[in-house]
């Protein structure tokens, strides 16, 4: 519990650095919510995946349009689709997460689009600018947030490490 | 272990299920219970709210007073509303707030704001309720004795609307005649005579023609018409005729031009009347001349108290969110600078509160346009469609028919919604519509400033 609770504080300080980024690049911020829906499908066991997509959701809603269930939507059909292709990708290499994160920001940004604002755009105004941000920094930010993750479950790799061989 | 998680999956896609018809029609409603965690949220991200008890600058502003222009608009506001009033009722009333759900989707209640004794029930009972020469719907005392004191000590009077249906009872039915306004009408056509009744929520307009003769006139090309209520014995012996019930609205067949239902729809949306006003019990009622005084100022400068914008949401984008600490905050509140009123309160808790432009995509307002030249006033009703870098974006929903020159030049002011947000306070002189779109051009409205203040009211929220 106190572990869940200090991961949601550190979202929650990452989320007002997103903010912080998003106000000075208009338009040109990563969706790091993107990030964290690849990071909880690719590296962590559904067990844990909630730890991470909760707080996420929360912190969204208090700070961006949209409730807690259009936040948690819009995770869990990342996460969910992720979840179903895992087995047929190779998820560790850099490239396949790219290409999933552009997918997946792209995908985001249009649905807050048609569902959030009137005039065709995102509210956070991301732009395609913003979706390859997303895709070329989505690799480092998983990297990152291994160390972050703690005692969380992970998943088995695809390509087995040499701790993950059988003995 | 695998078995497990392979089950977890199936929860998170139920998860996924339950959350889209909440997500998908309301993506912007907020949920229940979710209001200490949103500001739990906000204490963290923001810890100088730690010390707000401490820290805070806020307080009751007691001396505010108008400057001359605004003085001069609120003056012109006040005087077009005197002009819409029945010469023939007894007393006009300020309107609290629209509410409930009737025919035609529109709210079927009002609250007015007038103090009431079980001796006034007997002639208050049933008594018309007008807004100029529209018949707008009956006085209702309730039964329950808890329901009536609580009215009481309010000081609030219920209005049920004519489209209000009460469950497992008759239909109020009303007797109207419709003439075609239409500039090559003749006074020797014949009129359309109906019975009309509330219509059901989900139908498209609030009030449903029962019966109509001749069935099948054409509305379409000969009108619009207009129905007024006509004698009736049997159906409102004590209603004068004459009182105008609203505009027809015909379904018809394209090709053949065959009516398939007559509906009629009101000239006044609940949610856009400020002023009614009370038909009959002249003896009665307070005397004309305290009704002309009241009416001379019904719109009274509201309380304000200070309150300071902690955060704001990162400029430039498509949304806007202003985090405010103040004393005595509640959701529903007007943020006002000055005589302008700049948004609402979404949500309050513990002197902290989350507040939203009037354009937040969503929300319906109430406004009241003072058109200018002529010295009307039009009540209007607005969706917020969010704002851009220039302007904050509106959609008209009512009225559904505009005519030349509609909104081109004027004032905005606020309608009514509750006693936290009361009519009467300047949105804006800077406007401009493209159809159905109206946008809000005033810079100010758009960038608001450290120090606001708050409508303010004592007691709970109404």
């Amino acid at each position: 519990m106190i572990g869940f609770l200090l991961r949601s504080l550190g979202l929650l300080y990452l989320s007002g650095a997103e903010l912080l980024v998003v106000e000075r690049t208009h338009g040109l911020a990563p969706d790091l919510s993107v990030a964290w829906v690849c990071f909880a499908a690719l590296r962590l066991q559904p067990s844990s995946a909630w730890q991470i997509l909760l707080p996420v959701a929360l912190v969204r809603t208090a700070f961006f349009p949209g409730n807690l269930a259009f936040h948690l939507v819009f995770l869990l059909a990342g996460y969910l689709l992720l979840m179903s292709i895992r087995g047929f990708i190779v998820s560790e290499r850099w490239q396949t997460q790219m290409v999933l994160a552009f997918l997946m920001a792209l995908a985001f940004g249009t649905g807050r689009a048609l569902l959030l604002s009137e005039d065709f755009l995102d509210p956070m105004r991301s732009s395609w600018g913003a979706w390859f941000l997303t895709a070329l920094t989505t690799p480092g930010l998983i990297l990152l947030a291994e160390p972050l993750a703690g005692r969380l479950r992970r998943a088995p790799t695809s390509v087995l490490l040499s701790e993950e061989l059988p003995s | 272990m695998r078995r497990l998680e392979g089950r977890l999956l199936k929860v998170y896609a139920l998860l996924f299920l339950v959350c889209l018809p909440f997500a998908l029609p309301h993506p912007s409603r907020r949920l229940p219970g979710m209001v200490p965690i949103l500001a739990l949220e906000h204490i963290l991200f923001h810890p100088s709210l730690w010390f707000s008890a401490v820290s805070a600058d806020t307080g009751a502003l007691e001396d505010w007073q108008p400057e001359s222009r605004e003085k001069r608009a609120l003056l012109n506001l006040e005087r077009g509303l005197q002009q819409e009033a029945n010469p023939q009722a007894s007393e006009p009333l300020k309107v609290r707030r629209a509410y409930g759900m009737g025919g035609g989707g529109w709210p079927d209640h009002l609250l007015l704001e007038r103090g009431w004794s079980d001796e006034d029930s007997v002639w208050l009972e049933g008594c018309p309720v007008v807004r100029g020469q529209d018949l707008v719907g009956f006085v209702h005392v309730p039964r329950g004795r808890r329901e009536r004191s609580e009215l009481q000590k309010r000081g609030l009077l219920q209005v049920q609307l004519l489209n209000h249906r009460a469950p497992g009872s008759k239909i109020r039915r009303f007797a109207g005649m419709a003439r075609s306004l239409h500039p090559k009408a003749r006074k020797s056509d014949r009129p359309i005579r109906l019975v009309l009744g509330a219509s059901h929520p989900k139908d498209p307009f609030p009030l449903h023609s029962l019966r109509s003769s001749p069935e099948q006139a054409d509305t379409r090309s000969r009108g619009p018409f207009l129905v007024q209520l006509m004698e009736s014995r049997e159906l409102h012996p004590s209603l004068p005729d004459g009182l105008v019930l609203g505009w027809i609205r015909d379904e018809v067949y394209a090709r053949e031009g065959c009516v398939l239902s007559r509906w009629v729809l009101p000239r006044w949306h609940p949610a856009s009347l400020v002023q009614v006003e009370l038909l009959g019990g002249h003896d009665k009622s307070p005397a004309r001349g305290s009704a002309g005084t009241q009416a001379r100022h019904p719109w009274p400068a509201p309380k304000r108290s200070k309150a300071r914008v902690v955060w704001r949401s990162p400029g430039g984008l498509g949304y806007r969110r202003y985090l405010i600490q103040g004393n005595g905050l509640r959701a529903g509140m007007a943020i006002l600078d000055g005589a302008y009123c700049l948004g609402r309160i979404e949500w309050a808790q513990g002197g902290i509160a989350l507040a939203v432009p009037l354009s937040r995509r969503g929300s319906v307002l109430p406004m009241l346009w003072w058109r200018g030249p002529d010295r009307k006033v039009e009540a209007l009703v607005l969706e917020g469609l969010g704002s851009n870098r220039q302007a904050d974006r509106f959609r008209l929903l009512h009225p559904t028919v505009l005519d030349r020159g509609f909104l081109d030049q004027g004032l905005l002011f606020s309608g009514t919604m509750g006693s936290d947000y009361p009519a009467g306070l300047l949105i804006t002189g800077l406007f401009r519509r493209r159809g159905r779109i109206l946008e809000l051009e005033d810079a100010s409205l758009l960038d608001w400033p450290d120090m606001i203040e708050v409508s303010h009211t004592e007691g709970p929220s109404r």
